[in-house]
């Protein structure tokens, strides 16, 4: 009987196998797309990241970093925000962070960015004491957290090449690239802690800086004793909606269309009494897609559009945040939030009945 | 083949164990157990040992290690593509969490483009600057998130 030799048409199967193990290999580390995605190299560790499209070889990881917030340390930082405004400026103001590590802030502006002089100059006092009296919102709401879902199904990871010293700390950027074309955010942390020092939030296309804070001093368990935190944190339950309707004066709507990739993390009523308003109670909602964060408020009116068949609403953006509002017949709806506007738009629609 | 055991042989306790079962009958297959085993040994004709020696090599283990060489090479093989593709990146292809992201519990799906135009549709935009939102909106926009200038 003639028998075929086996042994050259195995070698032969393993070669294609391990070719196309190879070749699935090469296209997983030659990927361009976005990020420009390539096997960690050594040799290029050193290559400074300058932004999107920026050179050096760049790390895809798994997970998002473990990042501790600076409103978790006793600690006193000068940062310096800046955001960029409707007409496309960027504007800039040098702040003062302090905590204590166990809920007690404050944050203070220090100086603003004056464009026409190209000098920092001292801040109006009315915003000196705007700042005072939103330090938590600051620290907690507009400072970038990472939230507890969303992480994964709407960001991809990658850290980029080299440090970044902060104040002699040596920190790493970790780029979270929307998986939903939202534009990519940058995350600043220090090596060893997590401390988040930095972020960046580009817009979609991942080439204009819409939001950023970078931190220039870091004092670690300074002398708090002469601090004055602030207490600006507005009473807030959780809403129930036997307890809450009638003092809303409304029975909230839900959200049937959230933009997609968030979740609600939580719906309360603020109480706003002690406020200068002619709102007593607000109904928030706050949702988040594991960075950005998206709020949704509701409060009764008196005076409404009057069922006329006109939604009309007022829109503006500034800093990447875009804010709409609009009146229903008994009820003001609005929306803010780090997201395009036909997103926020989307919303506020949809809360139209 | 042949008995070991002789039937002449039987205990006088087994024989009356026997006797006493009275007129039970044997099973037909007991009886052609036994009969077989009376049978005289005697060789399989040539012919018979040659198919079942050919069946037989079919099943040896020789046989067996022949028929695994190739699945092994390829096991190996399929172990590398595996590797290759979960450590460079290929996961993508493989839809896991590196890839497309993970799907995550309570998450909104994306809302169909024409759902998405028929609810913007629903508003009459007008585009304004920040100062001329409701104080809570302009708190929301401003305080919370965006700078605050121009409440200077």
């Amino acid at each position: 009987m003639n028998r075929v030799p086996a042994a050259p048409f195995r070698l032969a199967g393993a070669l294609l196998l391990g070719a196309v193990a190879l070749f699935a290999s090469c296209k997983g580390s030659a990927q361009t797309s976005d990020g420009g995605w390539s096997a960690a190299s050594s040799g290029n560790q050193n290559a400074i990241w300058s932004g999107p499209g920026g050179a050096g070889a760049r790390q895809r990881t798994d997970h998002p970093p473990t990042l501790t917030v600076a409103e978790l340390w006793s600690l006193r930082t000068v940062r310096i925000f800046e955001s960029r405004d409707a007409s496309g400026a960027l504007l800039r103001f040098r702040e003062l962070f302090q905590s204590d590590g166990t809920g007690n802030l404050r944050v203070d502006v220090l100086e603003v960015w004056d464009e026409i002089s190209q000098a920092w100059i001292l801040p109006h006092p009315l915003l000196e004491a705007l700042y005072g009296m939103r330090t938590s919102y600051i620290a907690r709401l507009r400072d970038l957290h990472l939230h507890a879902r969303g992480l994964y199904a709407n960001y991809r990871w990658e850290q980029m090449p080299g440090t970044v010293t902060v104040d002699g700390r040596a920190c790493v950027t970790t780029r979270a690239h929307s998986l939903r074309n939202l534009g990519p955010i940058d995350l600043v942390h220090e090596v060893g802690t997590g401390l988040l020092l930095g972020w960046t939030v580009w817009d979609e296309s991942g080439t204009q800086v819409m939001q950023s804070l970078t931190t220039l001093t870091v004092e670690m368990n300074p002398n708090q004793s002469s601090v004055q935190w602030v207490n600006d944190v507005l009473p807030e339950e959780p809403y129930n909606p036997i307890v809450h309707d009638a003092l809303l004066g409304i029975t909230p709507r839900a959200l049937t269309y959230p933009p997609a990739g968030f979740y609600r993390e939580k719906a309360v009523v603020e109480d706003l009494r002690a406020q200068v308003s002619p709102v007593n109670y607000v109904y928030l909602e706050y949702w988040t897609d594991g960075l950005r964060t998206l709020f949704v408020m509701q409060h009764a009116i008196s005076n409404g559009n009057g069922g006329g068949g006109l939604n009309l609403a007022q829109m503006s953006h500034e800093g990447g945040i875009v804010a709409v509002e609009s009146d229903a017949s008994d009820r003001r709806i609005g929306a803010v939030g780090l997201l395009p506007k036909d997103d926020i738009l989307m919303v506020v629609g949809d809360l139209h009945e | 083949m042949a008995s070991e055991l002789n039937p002449d042989e039987l205990s006088h306790e087994l024989i009356a164990a026997l006797r006493s079962l009275g007129g039970e009958r044997a099973p037909a297959a007991l009886a052609d157990g036994v009969e077989l085993a009376r049978l005289p040994q005697v060789s399989a004709p040539p012919e018979l040992w040659a198919r079942v020696s050919a069946e037989l090599r079919k099943d040896s283990p020789e046989q067996r290690t022949r028929l695994m060489a190739w699945p092994r090479w390829a096991a190996a093989a399929s172990i590398l593509l595996l590797a290759g593709l979960a450590w460079f990146g290929g996961a993508e292809l493989l839809g896991t969490k590196r890839g497309l992201g993970i799907e995550e519990f309570g998450l909104a799906q994306a809302v169909p483009a024409e759902t998405r135009r028929m609810l913007i549709a629903r508003l009459v935009v007008r585009e304004v600057p920040p100062e001329k939102l409701s104080p809570l909106t302009r708190s929301f926009m401003m305080g919370s998130m965006a700078p605050m200038r121009d409440d200077g």
